[in-house]
């Protein structure tokens, strides 16, 4: 259709120049690019760059000065005498672009010839490694990811200092050229996977590419579930223990979180202080989290459920407490609910949205003032005020943000069915969600694994988390290349040494 | 000719316990004890015991005979029933056990919609309800038999606490319900065990899943296992349940199950019935979807043109139509009782018929191997 053509032709970027008289014709009107002849006695040459990538300082001490030098006749010279390790000469116009707007500097023997030497003077200017912001720990490293790609690398290759550690860059974005890196381990990580996602990125249709996030939108398995399918952490420590245990991670330029996949839906739930505290306690800690899922999930539901429908399954004594509370309230179950539930939201949404100072008064003025005045007013019961804020505590116990704001989410189809057909509409609500997990896939793979396909040696590490001496192999889910993680026979005889008696 | 199963699409030895399993322990055992201790009273156990122990029987004679089958084609039963019984013949017969599917299917839904009528819901509409459940069924169909497969498990694990509710009733039992053991004539004894027929079927769906299932070597050990395990659950429930009642008392009762769930109390809960009830909800799902799907494969094996996705919607439209036609309690129970001879015929003569069928045609064809 003619139309569409247009408007095809319209998507693409400014015709890009053909020589590289045109290139620096086009980029002549932008301020902060400098391209200037330099004469000396023995050598005249053509120097361009953006002021704002380069280090201006490196330039000026170890760049220049060696190009000014009187042994420098020629580019071959100044190849030999500047005290770089890595110089390119090319004629490709394409990297020169590329090169140009990474940070390099261009020098030519002639305004319009083509052969150039590309010099590396990239300024790394970014935040400082801090302390990790979503995914706090109290025991664990406190270094946290940053928006530059080659900090992560290196806080990830400090951690796993091996040459079989693969690096793979790959570009995305038409026009944004985004750089997206995936890491795994030669002879650990499954190849199946590895082609999986490779050809997954490779096959993308996007503009620009700015965080890993969007990333994680654009390749997963199903675009319309409410559930993340691949974990996002900005935590180094937790990306390398994954990727030592078979993972594969993505790092996107610009986005201090990575991706680590393939993941099944109880890793959301656990966080990565569980493996530095000894077994029972991390155990009893990832079940209280189970727990106040369920609770945050169900819980009001169940409120409106029991009172519109079901109110002789209250015992007696509780009876006359809720009716007490609930005496002075004019409206239905659902709707002092939703009431309350929609409050909730407010407040989370606008202790996100603004300033931080500001953020925290909202949190007491909402919490305390509303939450009383409320009740006071006659609108909502007490009973129910004590049940949804602690249904939100409890939404927030996931260690991971998007897998609470789901938590958050799929509360209110609870909520309605409950209205709906009680109890009833309840478990159907139910079965429909994990119906649909049963069929969600992470990168292929079960999502909910240890459960379906029921493997009991992945459940050591799911819901409860056993000794390390228990954990001999990878998980099974990952496929790995290499199962086991230690040698069992090695770990068995370390356990083995039994003593014929007490005190022997 | 049937198109060859994919890889991907295949199940794990595990399935052949889980999915009859899912089967087999259902809604069933809400009501099955009075129908039981009708005649044999405090014998009635042992009724459960005899049909039990046949369905090791039958299971065995299905599985040698679904082994004998590969060498021929798809070991399934509608390909079966082709080879042997000839092209014409045999699609009647696919169309006989289609009905018989639906019929087993309906019966099920309609019993559980009885029971939650009558426990949790008054006024639910037969009609609405079966059509928001058949929706949850449309999508576990449509994700192929490995979602089914993790209905199926899913709902094994969701129903431990309530066979584990058994325990409650214990300090409650009066054991010397018991005795005196075999008191009753054999005749009365086995005619209770054929009524008991109708709490063992749904094993006989093995025959429609088994060409899915990935190493049948290991699979045969989890069949038998899972009909151990069935037997085990209904035998318990029996022995409690005679137990707990006096005989007078227990041919009152329509649902035993759910009045001794009555008599346990929690602090948080008064009714752990209904609980519990909802709780069993998940059993429909598996076999529910678990019929859908095989009448699906029965359709296109009869008629290769109609996918299986297309046909699911006849049949889910077919099962809501004929659900709410049924409307009391007594056409329940008349349904109920008619599903006893039907299934004992499929189960206990068509499949070891069938089996000296293949024999003699082995035979005869002089194929000794």
């Amino acid at each position: 259709m003619f139309w569409k053509k247009k408007r095809n032709q319209r998507a693409e970027p400014d015709t890009p120049a053909k020589t590289i008289g045109g290139l620096f014709h086009q980029l002549k009107s932008n301020p902060d690019f400098i391209h200037f002849n330099h004469r000396s006695d023995t050598f005249t040459c053509w120097i361009s760059f953006f002021h704002t990538l380069i280090d201006i300082n490196f330039v000026h001490r170890d760049v220049l000065s060696f190009l000014y030098d009187r042994r420098v006749s020629s580019l071959n010279d100044a190849v030999r005498v500047l005290p770089m390790e890595k110089v390119i000469r090319t004629k490709d116009l394409t990297e020169i672009q590329a090169k140009l707007l990474d940070g390099y500097i261009i020098v030519q023997e002639k305004e319009s010839s083509s052969e150039c030497l590309l010099i590396p003077a990239t300024k790394n200017h970014g935040r400082q490694v801090t302390e990790a912001e979503t995914e706090t720990s109290i025991l664990g490293s406190h270094e946290s990811l940053v928006e530059s790609i080659e900090i992560n690398i290196n806080l990830i290759r400090k951690r796993i200092p091996i040459p079989q550690l693969a690096i793979e860059e790959m570009r995305v974005g038409k026009i944004s050229n985004t750089r997206v890196c995936l890491l795994s381990i030669d002879g650990v990580t499954n190849k199946e996977n590895l082609n999986t996602i490779r050809q997954r990125i490779q096959s993308l249709e996007v503009t620009n590419l700015l965080d890993v996030a969007q990333l994680a939108i654009l390749i997963n398995d199903n675009g319309h579930s409410l559930f993340p399918q691949f974990l996002d952490t900005e935590r180094p420590d937790r990306i390398a223990s994954a990727i030592y245990e078979g993972k594969i991670a993505i790092l996107v330029d610009g986005a201090p979180a990575a991706l680590l996949l393939p993941t099944t839906i109880v890793e959301f739930f656990s966080a990565f202080d569980d493996y530095l505290v000894s077994w029972p306690i991390a155990s009893a800690y990832r079940l209280l989290r189970l727990f106040a899922i369920a609770f945050s999930v169900t819980s009001s539901s169940f409120y409106v459920a029991i009172l519109t429908f079901h109110y002789q399954l209250i015992p007696k004594e509780l009876m006359s407490t809720l009716y007490t509370s609930r005496n002075s309230v004019p409206y239905d179950p659902i709707i002092e609910v939703l009431l309350l539930e929609i409050m909730i939201e407010l407040l989370r949404e606008a202790g996100a949205r603004l300033p931080t100072k500001v953020g925290q008064t909202i949190g007491i003025v909402g919490g305390i003032v509303i939450g009383t005045a409320s009740v006071q007013a006659g609108i909502t019961s007490n009973v129910l005020l004590i049940i949804v804020a602690m249904s939100a505590l409890a939404a927030f116990i996931t260690p991971n943000y998007r897998m609470a704001t789901t938590i958050r989410f799929i509360r209110f189809p609870f909520i309605l069915s409950a209205q709906v057909l009680g109890l009833l509409g309840i478990a159907l609500c139910y079965m429909l969600f994990v119906c649909h997990l049963i069929k969600l896939t992470s990168l292929g793979r079960p999502y909910i694994e240890p459960i379906f396909p029921l493997r009991v040696s992945d459940l050591k590490d799911a819901y409860i988390r056993l000794p390390y001496n228990n954990q001999t192999m990878r998980p099974l889910f990952l496929r790995t290349r290499d199962p086991g993680r230690a040698r069992p026979k090695r770990v068995q005889a370390k356990k083995g040494k039994h003593k014929s008696d007490i005190d022997e | 000719m049937a198109a060859k199963i994919s890889e991907a699409s295949k199940i794990g030895p595990t399935s052949a316990f889980f999915i009859p399993q899912a089967m087999q322990v259902g809604v069933g055992f809400i009501s099955f004890q009075q129908i039981v201790t009708d005649s044999p009273e405090q014998d009635g156990w042992i009724s459960v015991l005899i049909n039990g122990l046949a369905t090791l029987f039958v299971m065995w004679t299905m599985l040698s005979m679904l082994e004998n089958e590969k060498k021929y084609g798809q070991a399934d039963l509608f390909s079966l029933q082709c080879r042997l019984l000839g092209k014409r013949i045999g699609n009647i017969m696919n169309i006989v056990i289609l009905c018989y599917i639906c019929f087993y299917t309906i019966t099920y839904l309609r019993g559980f919609i009885e029971i939650l009528q009558v426990e949790v819901f008054p006024q639910l509409s037969t009609f609405y309800f079966s059509l928001m459940f058949c929706f949850i069924i449309w999508y576990v169909v449509m994700g192929g038999i490995r979602n089914i497969f993790g209905t199926c498990l899913l709902s094994f694990i969701y129903a431990v606490p309530v066979f584990l509710s058994l325990l409650f009733i214990i300090p409650h039992a009066h054991f010397s319900n018991l005795l005196p053991i075999m008191e009753h004539s054999p005749r009365a004894i086995l005619s209770s065990s054929f009524m008991a027929t109708h709490e063992f079927l749904g094993f006989e769906y093995l025959m429609f899943f088994y060409p899915f299932i990935k190493q049948t070597k290991h699979a045969k050990r989890w069949a038998y296992f899972g009909l151990l395990n069935a037997l085990y659950i209904h035998l318990a429930i029996i022995i409690v349940t005679i137990t707990f009642f006096s005989q007078g008392a227990l041919q009152a009762t329509i649902w035993p199950t759910m009045t001794y769930w009555k008599s346990i109390h929690f602090p948080l809960f008064e009714h752990i019935d209904i609980i519990f009830c909802i709780i069993m909800l998940w059993n429909l799902i598996p076999s529910t979807s678990v019929c859908s799907w095989a009448m699906t494969r029965g359709i296109k094996s009869i008629c290769p043109k109609i996918k299986m996705k297309y046909s699911i919607y006849g049949i889910l439209i077919l099962i809501i139509l004929i659900t709410s036609l049924i409307q009391n309690g007594e056409q329940i129970k008349e349904v109920h009782r008619l599903l006893v001879p039907v299934g004992f015929i499929v189960v206990y003569l068509y499949i070891p018929f069938l089996s000296f069928i293949q024999w003699l045609k082995k035979r005869l064809s002089g194929d000794h191997t």
